[in-house]
């Protein structure tokens, strides 16, 4: 405490003066805390900066041209560009339809139900993704799809022969376009909900239906909400890697997300130059993407869970409600309930098939997952203590950071801030890739520890984290902090006992998140796991390779399984105890 | 090292809670224009005394505040609270807010919805590490005090706007702060509750003596609750008085003109002969005590008395001036034939807006029962004793 002591130390203290006035006293913010505070956004800053300057650095040193000039004259080069664009424009475009559809529905028709209707296209982000490709896989597979075999009983005595195939462009695209929904649609949402009503009244008004107001009022005024949106699910989309690698490998459509990590998995020796200049191209790419995201909107239209408009101003859709209300259970059916319970199904068969009447049911898929396979305990025992753990960690010092840059405009507030959102242009199968040259090997060694893993999930998801902690320090009050700092409270303690709590909603939604990620991740588990560091993506992927489907099923079942008690534990430890009093004060004024 | 009154003898009872000095704060707004938010503002507070900071919105009352809570960093001036100095501008000090033994109450109250009432109130405590025993006792006596017994249990959310002010109170109070900072803490209630929170504040007051800056923009307020007033415009403090001097002789037309109702009348002077002065207005001629003329006794600055033919400005209270039913009656000096303009009948009294001459007064009659119609023809008196000169030369 003393060594705080600076201009002040000049005046003697005064006789019986209170102890915390003689105390500390210095030019503002050089306390203890901020000091912590700095040294640990110094630390995000090299955490994230250091392997991807490495990496980059590496795809433009020494050999000049000769090195794109080989890649770009691969054969494969110009169908792997086209293919990814296709995919992922066209899985963009679509998904911005649907999103800005469920968000309309939800937000400005009568056919929105509550706060299930703000929760429903969110549902799939708490869901592993790969969960949902594999699920997708076993339903949609053109022989033993379980969709196929409903089909088939169904047409089959219309002499009618048709059969889904998950293996195709189409099939593809379904699958990036239930996930990418939800990305879109949070900007979206918020559009719709801080657009004022009464631009649609004054349509309606004039004798317009509800498709011309949407047409011609509403759409336009979310103009910059879809513009943002669409950016956003391309950032997300091209670095999507678990869809395409369990979609996209088989009909042979080339992905460039997997084209990376297949040039140093499966490829002996390992192309890691390829790796690196794929890599750099598609930084380039996102990075452009992410400054015009960023230039168009504030992250401060991510949608909030709450304020909507009342009920008289929506449209009302007459005969067309419940067919609207049904596109959302739609959604969350296709991409969620579905694929579970193919999951489901699939992992009890003995061999799977798609005539249920004549499956043999059996738990021997999940005991030899769990116990018969020698990493499968293992990686699921990592797996949980980094998504606790790990992404507990990365919650509170995303929160820290933003705190630190909300307060102090300095500019390490600033570098820190926009570093902590930096990744998010990141894809995960770039920074593990990052991860691997610069501190795998000497002079770090870290390779084959759970520590470079850790650090790995820290980096990729400490974006997710950021904008969830900028949107809850947003919604605390200045006088909140100030009241604290008054009452003769610090900066450590006003963090921990008013900061944190008040934030604490956002923080665990934004951990159940992160949580999600971690368990469901692929990319950063083929690329920095090993058989002695086994997360549940790195086996499961193994599992998928041997070709055995009902304990790819188990496994990615298991997977889901963790996280649906966990998101509800963290969402009821989040919940915000103090405002369901308010509410029910709010409607006691009413009556 | 500055030269000020930090020998120990001063260090008794009677030591200043808070000195102001020239203190000034600037901002920048967005576009680079400067706003001087505080400007040269020096002011002290004594011992158990309620100073009360009165202006116009934008005036710079909260910035000023926020300056001494050390929730905002002055450009200039110094600062010291119980005799320790809590801001230097040429010595680089700056004691942040929680090392300064201040303790502010929010116009938002700014209660934390995530803490039962009564660990809001104890949390100034357990903050100087008392044990939460000791202070959630403690808590449950400020409770009291502020006339919430009993509802240390519940949260903010549940507890109407009024009662939320009297937990911000209690919390304000129970670390026995040198100076507590209030801005504009019954705002935010209607009419009725803020006048019985008025009278609460002053008998806790009482009970417990501390000093207080008291911010707001309601007169009434700081007439019932200020031992002092510091009128503040545009950042600089233009008068800084007890009540009754502020009200009835206001150092400018500006303090005149923002403190209650006020009849500013422009007027030339013509002759002064001994204690009467008589000037020329838009009414006629009127007569005022000479001694006016060279500015108030209370107001320190005694200006050079006003040449003949020099142009001032008088002012009267509205209440202070004198309807005369009888047209024709009354005659002498300072008394015009008038017409009723407007009347507005406000219950304990009737406002008057009359023509005299070519000019306009406002005429205040208190508890008159039977108003009188626009377009009466009276006559009004303005005594010579209740004319004050709020500006001249
Ligand atoms: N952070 C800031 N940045 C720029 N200007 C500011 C800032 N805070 C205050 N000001 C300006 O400083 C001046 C004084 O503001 P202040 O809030 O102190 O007024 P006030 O007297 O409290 O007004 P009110 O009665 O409306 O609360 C105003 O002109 C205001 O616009
Ligand atoms: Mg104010």
């Amino acid at each position: 405490m003393g060594d705080n002591r600076t201009a002040t130390a000049t005046r003697p203290a005064r006789p019986g003066a209170p102890a915390r006035r003689s105390g500390a006293a210095g030019r503002l913010g050089r306390s203890p805390f901020s000091l912590v505070t700095a040294l640990i956004a110094v630390g995000v800053l090299a955490l994230v900066l250091f392997p991807l300057g490495r990496m980059v650095v590496r795809a433009f040193e020494g050999f000049g041209h000769q090195r794109w000039e080989s890649l770009v004259g691969a054969p494969w080069f110009s169908g792997m560009l086209r293919d990814t664009v296709v995919v992922v424009g066209a899985s963009a475009v679509i998904a911005l339809l649907v999103a800005a559809l469920l968000a309309w529905i939800n937000e400005r028709t009568d056919a929105g139900i509550g706060m299930l209707g703000d929760v429903l296209p969110l549902v799939p982000l708490f869901l592993p993704t790969v969960a949902m490709a594999v699920g997708w896989v076993l339903l949609a597979n053109p022989d033993v799809g379980l969709l196929n075999g409903a089909l088939g009983v169904v047409l089959e005595p219309l002499g009618i022969s048709y059969e889904f195939n998950i293996f195709s462009y189409p099939g593809l695209i379904l699958v990036y376009v239930l996930n990418l929904v939800p990305f879109a649609y949070l900007p979206i949402a918020a559009g719709f909900r801080s657009m004022d009503p009464s631009l649609e009244e004054a349509a309606r008004v004039s004798g317009a239906r509800a498709s011309r107001v949407l047409r011609t009022v509403s759409l336009p005024a979310i103009g910059p909400a879809v513009l943002a949106g669409l950016l956003l699910v391309m950032v997300v989309g091209f670095a999507l890697y678990s869809v395409p690698v369990i979609i996209g490998t088989r009909p042979d459509i080339d992905i460039l997300a997997v084209r990376i990590i297949r040039s140093i998995r499966q490829t002996y020796p390992p192309a890691y130059d390829d790796a690196v200049l794929l890599s750099t191209m598609l930084l380039a790419l996102l990075l452009v993407l992410w400054v015009a995201q960023r230039r168009l909107v504030g992250s401060g239209q991510f949608a909030r869970i709450g304020s909507r408009s009342t009920g008289s101003s929506r449209i009302e859709l007459g005969p067309w409600r419940w067919p609207m209300r049904s596109l959302l259970w739609l959604y969350v059916t296709l991409a969620a309930v579905l694929p579970i319970l193919a999951l489901g199904i699939v992992s009890f068969q003995t061999y799977w098939q798609p005539d249920l009447l004549a499956s043999e049911w059996t738990f021997a898929h999940y005991e030899r997952i769990l116990f018969g396979y020698p990493l499968g305990q293992r990686s699921v025992e990592n797996s949980l203590f980094l998504g606790l753990v790990g992404g507990g960690i990365t919650v509170l010092v995303a929160a820290l950071v933003i705190v630190y840059a909300h307060r102090r405009r300095n500019l390490l507030g600033k570098v820190a801030d926009a570093v902590a959102k930096l990744p998010a242009a990141v894809p995960n199968t770039v920074l593990a890739l990052a991860f691997v040259l610069a501190l795998a090997g000497p002079p770090f060694q870290l390779g084959a520890t759970l520590l470079i893993l850790a650090l790995a999930y820290f980096v990729v998801y400490i974006p997710y984290a950021s904008i969830a902690s900028e949107a809850s320090v947003a919604s605390v009050d200045n006088s909140m902090e100030e009241a604290s700092g008054v009452s003769g409270a610090g900066e450590g303690r006003t963090f921990a006992r008013i900061l944190v709590p008040l934030m604490a909603p956002g923080l665990f939604a934004a951990w159940a998140l992160v949580f999600v990620r971690i368990l469901g991740d692929l990319p950063v588990a083929v690329l920095l796991g090993t058989g002695r560091t086994p997360v549940i993506g790195f086996v499961l992927l193994d599992v998928w390779d041997q070709g055995i489907f009902n304990r790819v099923a188990a496994l990615a079942l298991v997977m889901t399984a963790i996280t649906v008690p966990v998101v509800m534990v963290m969402m009821w430890l989040g919940r915000p105890r103090w405002r369901r009093a308010k509410r029910a004060r709010a409607y006691r004024a009413r009556a | 090292m500055p030269a000020d009154g930090t020998d120990p003898d001063a260090a008794a009872a009677g030591r200043l809670r808070l000195e102001i000095n020239d203190l000034c704060k600037e901002f920048y707004r967005t576009g680079g224009e400067r706003v001087r938010a505080v400007d040269q503002v020096s002011v002290d507070v004594h011992p158990g005394e309620i100073l009360v900071l009165l202006g116009p919105s934008g005036c710079g009352k909260s910035t000023l505040l926020r300056c001494v809570a050390g929730l905002e960093q002055p450009d200039r001036g110094r600062m010291l609270i119980d005799g320790a100095v809590v801001y230097d501008g040429e010595a680089g000090t700056m004691v942040p807010a929680h090392r300064r033994d201040v303790n502010m109450m929010f116009q938002s109250y700014a209660l934390w919805p995530h803490m039962s009432l009564r660990d809001n109130v104890a949390y100034p405590l357990r903050v100087q590490g008392a044990s939460r025993k000791q202070a959630r006792a403690k808590a449950d006596d400020y409770l009291e005090l502020v006339g919430l017994p009993g509802l240390g249990r519940q949260y903010v959310s549940t507890i109407s706007g009024g009662q939320q002010q009297r937990v911000a109170l209690a919390r304000t109070l129970i670390n026995e702060p040198s100076v507590v900072l209030f801005d504009e803490p019954l705002s935010n209630v209607d009419a009725k509750v803020r006048s019985q929170l008025r009278r609460e504040l002053l008998r806790i007051h009482q009970e417990l003596g501390f000093a207080a800056v008291y911010v707001t923009h309601d007169q009434i307020e700081a007439m019932g609750l200020g031992t002092r007033i510091a009128i503040l415009r545009d950042g600089g403090v233009e008068q800084l008085a007890d009540p009754v001097t502020i009200y009835e002789e206001p150092a400018t037309r500006q303090v005149a003109e923002f403190v209650g109702e006020a009849n500013l009348i422009p007027a030339r002077v013509t002759r002064v002969s001994g204690e009467v002065a008589v000037l020329d207005c838009v009414f006629g001629e009127i007569e005022i005590a000479a001694a006016r003329l060279s500015g108030s006794a209370a107001d320190g600055d005694r200006r050079a008395q006003p040449a003949e033919g020099a142009a001032v400005v008088l002012m009267v209270r509205p209440e202070h001036c004198r309807l005369v039913r009888d047209p024709a009656g009354g005659g002498g000096a300072n008394s015009w034939a008038a017409t009723v303009d407007a009347t507005m009948y406000a219950g304990s009294r009737t406002e008057y807006s009359c023509q005299v001459g070519t000019g306009q007064l406002t005429v205040w009659e208190l508890a008159t029962p039977h108003p009188l119609r626009a377009g009466a023809a009276v006559r009004v008196e303005i005594p010579r004793e209740v004319v004050r000169v709020v500006e001249a030369g």
